[in-house]
């Protein structure tokens, strides 16, 4: 137990440094406060914004990189302490302000932060959705795919590469292969191709046409044979994957069984239905939150025009607070930066801007919407799942377990844990989250009754000698415990 | 989901593992018993719980009912092939300061007066039965009676027999309000209707005091705030008993630790010192864990299992116990003809679920119950009278 | 890429990777199956790549690591399968 850790002081911490993180730590500074932001990985940039791992290959120079660097150069000049490679595992409120413990370089250091004020920025990540053989090694998430790529090189998987699931998350995947050179053999989206109603979407947004007229194109590009309304059905293999099953659907999206077809010698599926806000951190600090299917489940509650959450002092921007993706999460950023600055100064924030701020938060979630409306992401599991099906995965919960639990009476999502263990892991429910709420709704409980797997502490695993030295700096043994929440 | 009934023999109200004990012990004798969660089974302070099943340094008095109440577990496991996790690996109290060994010892000897199997040991036969506890202990006292069990499972088990016997049990469904006709209670309300019954059990855990006061009654059960790490799992073996901190010269204030592996592979662990009242109606809350809490659990358990420093923590968790001030249950009948009580457990309760469950039985029924030599010491021991008082309004 | 290569220790085996790229892509390439769950012992492999599944565990000198958050350095000692996780 000899590790040591620093304590930090600032005005404003903000957690995660993507486009609202970024935004919100450059406002805030630039406002005058003392800003800190700490972020999980190796270089600022979230997800859209993430910098590739090769900062001479071709996707350096994608919009998206650029937007990522922009940011963080911006946040840097203002006077933004950045760290990379921090993750926040523990928080207190402390009087007025809060303590924030981070693990450093995945658990091998340890720090602690005393903010006066917290922006939580965490993010969004995929909704994952069971399907029959969706634990075999080989299936990866959309995202996952995405990101191995931009962090450099092919798909790590030898056969031929799936896309699969719905949104238009899976054409902006293609589009990174595409920009990399990387191939895909089979695309296949649930909805069918729908021009017409494609273009009436996108009508009313003339700035949008160039982007989903390039996506398009990148889609071809990847040689891709496309299966449009289809889903996957089935991933097939022993120890691994080597096979994926997909079938037409109906205008309900149920896939006709009857009809499917195998799709052989497959190294990598990589599958999408949607995202999830990440809200760990807000949670385990106690703000409110809410269910809405369109922005991608429960999310945090943030006031429009300051970004401050049921918890004074504690503010939430970006996806954290709903499905929206960059545009939206740059605004409500520097909206959350420049009230939480405020706040720390003892100064109001000038109601001119942040009310044309607000219009154009507004503004950009109507977009957001609309395309989620148009690619609604499914609520249940797309397939039917057998009773054997693996649900939490880090537990080994099957559906027959979870089903049991609902005949004796659980009828929440924590009722469901404490019979089955399903959300026990180090996940904390961020992955079964999604299909324990579908099994519920199907016993009659919906999503909003159900509640969700409330973080606790620490919200990531990390190692117990860290753990000690973060938390040394600053408690001792009568410190209290966070409060009524 | 089961539909809630207009009447029933007795209703037990409250879904940990006292009530669930309750309600299958009463069904066992031919009633038909109702018992009525308000949330959902376990979810409180029992799904929380490390449930250690043991008798060591829990007091030479209610020596022989523990000893029953650990027999009773061992039975069911046996009766049931076991389905949660009864593990009889014994537990080792560690001695760190030469002024506690005399504690130790003292205890050693009082047990083995009564016929326990204990022993005080030297830190090499310590490190025999616990091979990565390689911290500075000098001592140790060893029980090999002692016992844990899954408490999910347990409590699952225990409510399965329950519905088998006869129960109906309903989670989702609050009490409000208790009802009282003809000076003897009447039944139940609840957030989804009324229920008539001769018998109403309360086994509320720390509510327990706020449903005696719907009968006027007052009880000093107070809520205390327990609390518990776990780290990721770790290969089998890594602990093989559960450690306890011996009892220190200086009381019992000064220290409890309980350290054990389950089945799962989770190192469980906690360590209190300095007990902090919490506020009023804390226990409806979700809590998080004082940070310095934490560090002393870790510092203690990586003291004694120093190998384990880089092992993840996974998760903790806080839970509110219903505690009286003389740390013994409550166990019996109250001042209303038909309202009994089982709670009050000052920590150790899921030990003791299923021998206070056949107690009651005789508090409701008037027959059956424990062997006579242990129903007398219980009905003095557990009396719920010694505190109950009536409301004056 | 064209990042430099360095030696890293998997299971025992000497493994050549590009210096900086998650480890979880090195470990893929060998064997997707990086871990077995704990109750069935079925395998499994990297599935969220951005450090919220856990499913990428593995032990890196000593340390039980998200192989997708961990960068490839030289002399890594990393031991994946039964014993990781
Ligand atoms: C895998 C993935 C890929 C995506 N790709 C695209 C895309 O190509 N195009 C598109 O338009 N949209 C994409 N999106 C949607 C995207 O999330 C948003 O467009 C945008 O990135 C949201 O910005 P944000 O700042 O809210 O969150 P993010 O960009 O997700 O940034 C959140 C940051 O917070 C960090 N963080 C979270 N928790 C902690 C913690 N406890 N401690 C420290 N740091 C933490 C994360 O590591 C991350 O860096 C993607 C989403 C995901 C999940
Ligand atoms: C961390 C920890 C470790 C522990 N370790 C051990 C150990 O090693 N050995 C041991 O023997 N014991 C241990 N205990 C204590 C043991 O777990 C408890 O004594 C036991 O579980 C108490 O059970 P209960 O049924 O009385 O209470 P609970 O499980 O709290 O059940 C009471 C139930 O009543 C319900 N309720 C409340 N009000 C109403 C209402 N109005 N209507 C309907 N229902 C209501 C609640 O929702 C709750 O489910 C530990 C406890 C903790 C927290
Ligand atoms: S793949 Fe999910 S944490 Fe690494």
């Amino acid at each position: 137990m000899t590790m040591a850790a620093d304590l930090l002081s600032c005005d404003v911490a903000v957690i995660g440094a993507g486009p609202a993180g970024l935004a919100a730590a450059k406002e805030a500074a630039a406002a005058g406060a003392d800003v800190l932001c700490l972020d999980l990985y190796d270089r600022p940039g979230g997800q859209y914004a993430m910098q590739p791992g090769d900062p001479s290959g071709p996707l350096a120079a994608s919009e998206a990189a650029r937007l990522g660097r922009d940011l963080a150069e911006a946040a840097r000049a203002a006077g933004v302490r950045l760290l990379s490679r921090a993750e926040l595992f523990w928080a207190a409120p402390e009087g007025e302000g809060f303590l924030l413990y981070a693990a450093l370089d995945g658990g091998a250091g340890a720090l602690a932060v005393r903010a006066r004020a917290v922006v939580v920025a965490a993010g969004a990540m995929e909704r994952p959705l069971p399907f029959p053989g969706w634990t075999l090694p080989g299936v990866i998430g959309a995202g996952a795919a995405q990101r191995l790529v931009k962090s450099g090189g092919a798909l790590p998987f030898g056969g031929k590469v799936v896309l699969a699931g719905t949104g238009a998350f899976l054409m902006a995947v293609a589009s990174t292969f595409a920009k990399a050179g990387r191939r895909i053999d089979h695309f296949v989206e649930r909805q069918p191709l729908r021009p017409l109603s494609s273009l009436t979407m996108l009508a009313p947004w003339p700035s949008r046409w160039s982007a989903a007229a390039g996506l398009l194109a990148d889609l071809r590009r990847t040689g891709a044979q496309q299966h449009h309304g289809h889903a996957v059905t089935r991933a097939l293999g022993r120890d691994r994957l080597e096979a994926v099953e997909i079938a037409p659907v109906d205008a309900l999206g149920r896939p006709d069984l009857s009809r499917a077809e195998r799709i052989g010698g497959v190294g990598a599926l990589c599958i999408g239905y949607g995202f999830q806000p990440v809200i760990d951190a807000t949670t385990a600090l106690g703000a409110d939150h809410a269910h809405n299917p369109a922005l991608g489940g429960w999310h945090c509650l943030a006031r429009p025009d300051s970004g401050e959450t049921s918890r004074p002092g504690l503010y939430a921007a970006g996806e954290t607070c709903g499905i929206g993706g960059m545009r939206p999460a740059l605004v409500s950023g520097r909206i959350a930066g420049l009230s939480a600055a405020a706040r720390v100064l003892g100064r109001t924030p000038d109601p001119g801007l942040m009310r044309s701020l607000a219009a154009e938060l507004a503004k950009a979630r109507r977009f957001a919407v609309s395309l989620a409306a148009h690619w609604p992401a499914p609520e249940a599991p797309p397939v039917p799942l057998p009773e054997a099906e693996v649900i939490c995965r880090c537990e080994d919960v099957r559906l027959s377990d979870i089903r049991a639990a609902v005949q004796a009476g659980a009828a929440e999502t924590f009722a469901v844990k404490m019979w089955t263990r399903a959300g026990m892991g180090p996940c904390q429910g961020r992955v079964c989250g999604a299909a324990l709420a579908a099994a519920l709704a199907e016993a009659g409980v919906p999503p909003g009754q159900a509640g969700y797997n409330r973080a606790h502490l620490p919200l990531r695993p990390v190692p117990m000698n860290a753990v000690h030295a973060a938390l040394a700096r600053t408690a001792r043994p009568d410190t209290p415990g966070t409060g009524p929440a | 989901m089961t539909d809630l009934p207009h009447s029933a023999d007795a209703v037990v109200v409250g879904g940990g593992i006292l009530g669930a004990a309750t309600a299958r012990a009463l069904a066992r004798t031919g009633m038909k018993p109702l018992l009525l969660e308000a949330r959902a089974f376990g979810g409180a302070v029992t799904g929380a719980s490390l449930a250690a099943i043991g008798t060591h340094m829990h007091g030479i008095e209610e020596y022989p009912l523990l000893r029953h109440a650990g027999q009773l577990w061992s039975d069911l496991a046996e009766a049931t092939g076991n389905p949660f996790e009864y593990n009889r690996q014994g537990k080792l109290c560690y001695i760190l300061h030469p002024e506690d060994r005399a504690v130790g010892a003292d205890w050693v000897a009082r047990e083995q007066a009564l016929g326990a199997e204990v022993a005080l040991l030297t830190p090499e036969e310590a490190r025999e039965r616990e091979p990565l506890m390689t911290g500075p202990l000098i001592g140790a006292t060893w029980a090999p009676d002692t016992a844990t069990v899954n408490p999910f499972l347990g409590l699952r088990t225990v409510l399965r027999l329950a519905r088998e016997a006869g129960a109906t049990a309903v989670a989702n469904t609050p009490v409000t309000a208790l009802r009282i006709d003809g000076g003897r209670i009447a039944g139940v309300e609840t957030s989804c209707g009324a229920v008539s019954a001769p018998h109403v059990v309360l086994t509320g855990g720390p509510w327990t005091a706020r449903l005696a006061a719907m009968a006027g009654i007052v009880l000093p059960i107070r809520p205390r705030q327990a609390q518990c790490l776990a780290s990721m799992r770790q290969p089998p073996g890594t602990i093989r008993r559960v450690i306890s901190a011996c009892e220190r010269a200086g009381g019992v204030d000064s220290g409890y630790t309980q350290i054990q592996q389950a089945a799962s592979g989770q190192v469980l662990f906690n360590t209190v010192t300095a007990p902090f009242d919490p506020p009023e109606g804390a226990q409806d809350h979700i809590h998080e864990v004082p940070p310095g809490f934490v560090l002393e659990s870790i510092e203690t358990l990586l003291m004694l299992f120093p190998s384990l420093a880089a092992q993840p923590l996974l998760r903790s968790w806080v839970r509110f116990e219903g505690v009286t001030p003389d740390s013994r249950f409550l166990a019996g009948s109250l001042p209303l003809p038909g309202l009994h009580v089982a709670a009050g457990d000052n920590g150790s309760g899921y030990c003791r679920a299923l021998m206070l469950a056949d107690h009651l039985v005789a508090a409701v029924t008037g027959a059956g119950g424990l062997p006579e030599d242990l129903a007398a010491l219980a009905a003095r021991f557990y009396a719920p009278m010694r505190f109950a008082q009536r409301d004056a309004a | 890429m064209s990042a430099e290569t360095v030696l890293i220790r998997l299971n025992g085996r000497e493994v050549s990777a590009p210096v900086g790229q998650p480890l979880a892509q090195v470990l893929t390439a060998v064997d997707p199956a990086l871990r077995f769950s704990p109750k069935d012992k079925a395998p499994r492999g990297m599935f969220c790549g951005m450090g919220l599944c856990f499913e990428c565990m593995v032990e890196v000198d000593g340390l039980r690591r998200r192989s997708c958050l961990t960068p490839v350095s030289a002399g890594m000692v990393v031991r994946t399968g039964e014993g990781a996780a």
